[in-house]
């Protein structure tokens, strides 16, 4: 069974559809099962992880004042299905253009 | 309101898991979260979790050159040098807000710490009447 780890992902440049630069792999999202197992759903893409790896406390939410700050540091960040991936090489490409990526997991799978 | 994007249903690997603690099922701190492993099945349209990897081996390839050829014999001379401890995905319960397991840790996650305080610490002068509450 061929595998991969979380950190060979992370960094790797990602280019659209259109050969777009759209930053490199910040992230790797997650989706809990039914059989209690985690499917990866998509990627986190943009310049930067920095303002995307903070957490507080138990609940890893930031405080109220943090949070507008974090969300502007992130405002960069795109979310990439994973069956838009159209090839997984140490350059990611997507089979879609860059602006069919939303800002929010939420706005590429509404389910 | 809870963030749709980090809810447990859908949650980020690396916010919400990597480098962040590891508690086993005696609720006692492993370690911390250094990598986690995918893997594809024949019939799986995209990867899945299959185990979280642990313990000061798996810092080794996020080190280069010298420093990461010194760490590695370092851990093989503290009987830590088979690589990370690798914990299946099925031993672990949640990832937020810390990874905690159903199972106990294995002892190989504590070589390093064990090495060094036979080794090191246990020489320090005084070191033997460190867990006396009335020093």
């Amino acid at each position: 069974m061929p595998t991969i780890l979380v950190s060979d992902l992370l960094g790797r440049e990602v280019r659209d559809s259109r050969g777009t630069a759209l930053g490199r792999v910040q992230d790797v999202v997650v989706r809990r099962t039914a059989d209690g197992g985690y499917e990866v759903v998509g990627l986190v893409t943009g310049r930067s992880s920095v303002a995307g790896r903070w957490g507080y406390g138990g609940s890893l939410a930031p405080p109220p004042l943090l949070r507008a700050v974090l969300r502007r540091l992130r405002a960069h960040e795109r979310y990439l299905r994973w069956d838009h991936i159209a090839e997984l090489g140490e350059t990611v490409r997507t089979s879609v253009p860059g602006e069919r990526l939303g800002r929010r997991w939420s706005d590429v799978d509404p389910a | 309101m809870p963030d749709p994007d980090t809810t447990v249903e859908v949650l980020r690997l690396g916010f919400a898991a990597l480098d962040r603690q590891i508690y086993d099922s005696d609720d006692r701190p492993v370690g911390k979260v250094d990598d986690i492993e995918l893997a594809w099945g024949e019939a799986d349209t995209a990867p899945r979790v299959s185990a979280v990897l642990t313990d000061t081996a798996a810092l080794g390839p996020r080190l280069s050159g010298r420093l990461g050829r010194a760490w590695a014999a370092f851990l093989r001379r503290a009987g830590a040098g088979g690589g990370p401890v690798r914990i299946p995905i099925g031993s672990v319960v949640e990832f937020r807000p810390a990874t905690r397991l159903s199972m106990r840790a294995p002892a190989r996650v504590w070589a390093a710490e064990d090495w060094l305080r036979e080794h090191v610490i246990g020489r320090i002068p005084g070191a033997g009447r460190a867990d006396d509450p009335g020093q």
